[in-house]
């Protein structure tokens, strides 16, 4: 009997992480929101995305765009060294969104290139809600 | 009753283990975790394949992973710790990873036929830029901007692979070289 409940429990578990898993800007968003962030906006997220940042240290204007290109449903082209950026709109390329590491590991990355700091949780949330909108 | 269920649950949970396992795999062999090894095997190297995976998967997902002979350990060394500003970049890794893929870099270089002790005396210590050495210029000096910098499929000598079609392997000789857009180039 116990080791039925305990097969039972394991086996919906394993869905309820599949499904996570399948989704990983729902698993971000449940992050985030232990960090405090109540709401996602894709509006802000989209507004984030055209700003323009000065670099401090080259002095050039840094968006979004600057590697990821003006169409997000299309590819883009990294500044630098012409490497192409497959497409951002995750209705294109919803493999994008399938590895909540991955997804943290480039915001860490392209938030300190782009605006000189670390995005905070509501700007990731955001950002995510306006790419899972296109 | 209870055993049917509980057979029913078994094999439900038998179900649910084979296609996270297999999605796994899928998920493995579609980031070139498992293509790479074949280009490390290729130098001896195929027990690597564990951190060599993380290296390609890595370093490699935004340039060529250069094999880990072209510089020696000290500039692998100096290149790991600075991925914050890499090349005027932002590379960060996780630090275990970053670690792990310093230790493999560290260990290929030190034990391979190192292409960096060919290329003589390097501008500065410890080297990290390949293209700068005297040796690397003087090999590249007859080829027009217009075909690197000015080549939009090239870009910047950097891109080994762009020119050369067997650099990851770490094979550099003329025969395997295709410049993009040369038409007529006689290489």
């Amino acid at each position: 009997m116990n080791s039925r409940i305990t097969g039972i429990a394991i086996f919906t578990l394993s869905m309820i992480s599949a499904s996570a898993q399948a989704d990983a800007i729902s698993e971000l968003e449940a992050v985030y929101r232990t960090q405090g962030v109540s709401q996602f906006s894709a509006s802000s997220g989209e507004a984030l995305w055209k700003n323009d940042f000065v670099d401090s240290k080259s002095a050039e204007t840094r968006n979004c765009g600057s590697c990821h290109g003006a169409d997000l449903a299309r590819a883009g082209k990294h500044n630098t060294t012409g490497k192409t950026i497959e497409p951002m709109a995750r209705s294109v390329n919803p493999e994008r969104y399938s590895d909540t590491r991955k997804i943290e590991k480039w915001f860490l990355r392209n938030c300190k290139w782009t605006l000189g700091r670390e995005c905070s949780a509501q700007e990731k949330g955001d950002v995510l809600a306006y790419l899972k909108s296109l | 009753m209870n055993k049917s269920l509980s057979l029913w649950s078994g094999s439900l949970l038998l179900a649910a283990i084979l296609v996270f396992s297999v999605s796994a795999i899928a998920r493995a062999v579609a980031a070139g975790g498992l293509q790479h090894t074949t280009i490390f095997a290729s130098l001896g190297q195929a027990d690597q394949s564990v951190p060599a995976g993380l290296y390609v998967n890595e370093c490699g997902s935004c340039h060529m992973a250069y094999p880990a002979q072209l510089l020696a350990p000290a500039g692998w060394a100096l290149i790991m710790r600075g991925l914050q500003d890499h090349f005027g970049e932002n590379a960060e890794l996780d630090s275990a990873s970053q670690d792990d893929i310093l230790q493999y870099l560290l260990q290929m270089s030190g034990q391979q036929q190192g292409l960096y002790r060919k290329l003589g005396n390097p501008p500065q210590d410890p080297a990290i830029r390949v293209s700068e050495w005297p040796a690397f210029k003087q090999t590249h000096a007859e080829i027009p901007a217009r075909l690197v910098t000015n080549n939009d499929k090239v870009k910047s000598f950097s891109q080994c692979n762009a020119c050369h079609q067997d650099a990851e392997k770490g094979w550099f000789d003329e025969d395997h070289v295709r410049i993009p857009g040369a038409t007529g180039w006689d290489s």
